[in-house]
């Protein structure tokens, strides 16, 4: 890929790409820096994917390492855990007609585990397919789905106990009626 | 839902695109008839949309400027460096950086125009969707809701909604020369809005006592057209059908 077109690629990738490094990220600097961190380090690389798929996943990868990278060094990649330690069981039957505002998205999103936050990030905001995502986070396509689902439980659980969250059951005996 | 014969990850996987045509039929089968079953899955949509436009509205800093090469590439180097901040600033100046949280509110005078409208009689005549925005169409009749004004005003086009039992939605469409800005929606039991911009567009609606599922429904799906232009797809038209409940008013 040439210069040109590397870096016509990465500007078409710059929203997406800050909107998983806001979604990794508990702050905005924190977000800020990191996204950085990665542009500088695709902008550097000597070699590059050609393939427009290759390429996204190629970036995305990068950014994950650097997040990675830090967890490390501040000895909480331990939270970076495998589905074995997080919840199976959330029951998410009452939340069906959960109405939610943006903050509380938010701030159920950054309560969410590490690999929740990671999966849900790169499906949601940054538009992979489960095989890329599958193929970016090298586990099999059955664990993407197990993940999401178990994520999207989570945040869905998450809202229901937020108090700021505009929860809205369907009233009783409405249900039924159409027009 | 009890009954249905679709796990969480299947039900996720529709959501998300991932399923394959003949699972998405049998699911699309089973929500037309299973009211609960169409509202769960109405429930992961919104939770999948309310988490792809978290940082909608949040600008991406500027590209930092690339690292120095080796002598012999310097000078390329370096132009690279212009060509990026001047894109860079290009970008930067021409896109004024949004609020975190745009305000989308409609103008008194739109809210005016709608209590307005909602107050007079039903109109005993059906109005025409204007060409533009035929691909509002197949969305807006699957809320029930029937086109009854369509006229310019001093909010742009006036776009008239009413249903069967009481239900008035307004849409305001006028052209807008802001950068696109995510869905911001207002829930309120008595009164909802949403807005948003895009391609040149600003899109307000505003309705009064409708049931907040119903509106949100009806707002995230007219956004996500407005986006693509694209036909309305069977599952997005499910949603809208199983959202539809009498206004209180």
């Amino acid at each position: 890929m040439s210069n040109q077109r590397h870096h016509s690629a990465l500007l078409a990738l710059r929203r997406r790409l800050f909107g998983y490094a806001c979604a990794l990220c508990p702050d905005m600097a924190s977000a800020e820096d990191l996204y950085q961190d990665a542009m500088l380090r695709a902008m550097s690389a000597r070699s590059v994917p050609v393939d427009q798929t290759a390429f996204r996943v190629w970036v995305f990868r990068i950014m994950r390492n650097l997040w990675i990278d830090r967890l490390r060094a501040a000895g909480r990649l331990p939270e970076l855990t495998t589905d074995d330690d997080i919840d199976t069981h959330i029951a998410i039957n009452r939340t069906d007609d959960l109405t939610v505002n943006r903050l509380a998205v938010r701030q159920a999103f950054m309560k969410l585990a590490k690999p929740h936050r990671d999966v849900l990030a790169l499906v949601d905001i940054a538009g992979f397919s489960y095989a890329e995502a599958s193929e970016l986070l090298n586990v099999p396509q059955g664990t993407i789905m197990s993940r999401i689902s178990r994520a999207r439980a989570s945040l869905a659980h998450s809202l229901q106990d937020n108090d700021k969250v505009v929860a809205l059951p369907l009233a009783q005996g409405k249900q039924g009626f159409r027009g | 839902m009890a009954g249905h014969s679709f796990s969480s990850e299947t039900l996720n996987a529709f959501v998300d695109g991932a399923l394959p045509p003949a699972r998405t039929a049998d699911l699309l089968a089973a929500m037309a008839h299973d009211a609960s079953l169409a509202r769960h899955v109405a429930m992961l949509q919104r939770l999948k949309t309310a988490v792809g436009t978290l940082d909608d509205a949040v600008e991406p800093p500027p590209l930092p400027a690339p690292p120095a090469r080796k002598p012999a590439r310097v000078r390329h180097a370096l132009a690279v460096a212009a060509l990026l901040a001047l894109v860079a600033g290009m970008v930067w100046h021409s896109q004024p950086r949004m609020p975190a949280s745009p305000d989308t509110s409609p103008p008194a005078t739109a809210l005016a125009a709608h209590h307005d409208w909602a107050s007079a009689p039903a109109p005993q005549t059906r109005a025409r969707m204007p060409e533009t925005f035929a691909w509002l169409t197949p969305v807006m009749h699957a809320t029930g809701l029937q086109l009854a004004r369509a006229q310019q005003g001093p909010n742009g086009l006036h776009l008239g909604f009413i249903g069967a039992n009481a239900c008035r939605l307004s849409l305001f469409i006028q052209p807008h020369d802001q950068p696109d800005t995510a869905l911001d929606m207002q829930l309120d039991a008595h009164l909802q809005q949403a807005g948003w911009t895009t391609s040149g567009l600003q899109f307000r609606i505003i309705a009064l006592d409708m049931d907040l599922s119903r509106f949100a429904t009806i707002a995230t799906t007219a956004h996500a057209k407005s986006r693509d232009h694209l036909p309305a797809s069977a599952a997005q038209i499910a949603l809208i059908n199983a959202a539809r409940l009498p206004c209180l008013a």
